[in-house]
């Protein structure tokens, strides 16, 4: 089981007390009773051909920290196929493509049926998280794109205090 | 009757300036890449550059006629 060594806080979060400390479940493991789920959904019209689009886009709450555990993006309509690059995505944390979904050319998953990464990616304190649709080359005619992005928020009071944020 | 083309065939898309189906539509001189598998859609290439950097579009069939 991972855990962290942190300061034992006042609040009574779950610890695992063993001979040699005290140690603090990873909140971004196991959310600590004060979590606060994230569940964002959208669908946008696809943006014109060299045009990029936010399908998901939000900001990290003041005091939280977080941690994102499922995703989707899927193309509605025709034009795309699979791989192909003329559309592709991006997951970005202050416009910054996190390690990974710089250019994603393939549909992660359906809004209805997101994918479930096995660790997930964290988010930091007033980061604008989102995921943005580009169209490299297919020509508008009413299709859509569709994303989502699940996990949940924690206070930051339970973050390990020697993070770097990303 | 179904459109065939073959791939390097010379080919005009009736888009408008902007590469949109609907409005003013103009003629675009291309060559015909592929058919996407199980649509009515094709890759082209186009003659002259996109304002958007590429040359390389999906477009509906129904806008590409032989030349």
């Amino acid at each position: 089981m991972s855990s962290n060594l942190l300061v034992p806080l006042p609040m009574g979060q779950d610890v695992i007390e063993q001979a040699t400390g005290t140690y603090q479940l990873s909140p971004w493991i196991y959310p600590p009773g004060e979590f606060w789920p994230i569940d964002q959904v959208n669908y946008v019209a696809l943006p014109a051909i060299g045009a990029n689009a936010a399908v998901v886009s939000f900001q990290v709450p003041p005091g939280h920290n977080g941690i994102i555990l499922a995703y989707a993006n899927n193309f509605v309509g025709g034009g795309w196929t699979e791989g192909s690059g003329a559309v592709t995505w991006q997951i970005t944390r202050d416009q910054a493509a996190v390690d990974g979904y710089d250019a994603i050319v393939a549909s992660l998953g359906s809004p209805a049926s997101p994918f479930r990464h096995p660790s997930g990616f964290r988010i930091f304190e007033n980061q604008v998280i989102q995921l943005v649709v580009f169209n490299v080359s297919v020509v508008v005619a009413g299709q859509l794109s569709g994303g989502r992005l699940a996990g949940w928020y924690y206070p930051k009071m339970y973050e390990d205090q020697n993070i770097t944020t990303m | 009757m179904e459109k065939t083309f073959k791939r390097g065939d010379s080919v005009t898309v009736h888009l408008t300036a902007e590469h949109e189906i609907e409005g003013d539509l103009k003629k675009h001189a291309a060559k015909f890449i592929r058919r996407l598998p199980g649509q009515d859609w094709a890759e082209v290439e186009l003659q002259e550059e996109h304002a958007g950097g590429t040359k390389t579009l999906h477009v509906p069939l129904d806008a590409i006629e032989a030349q």
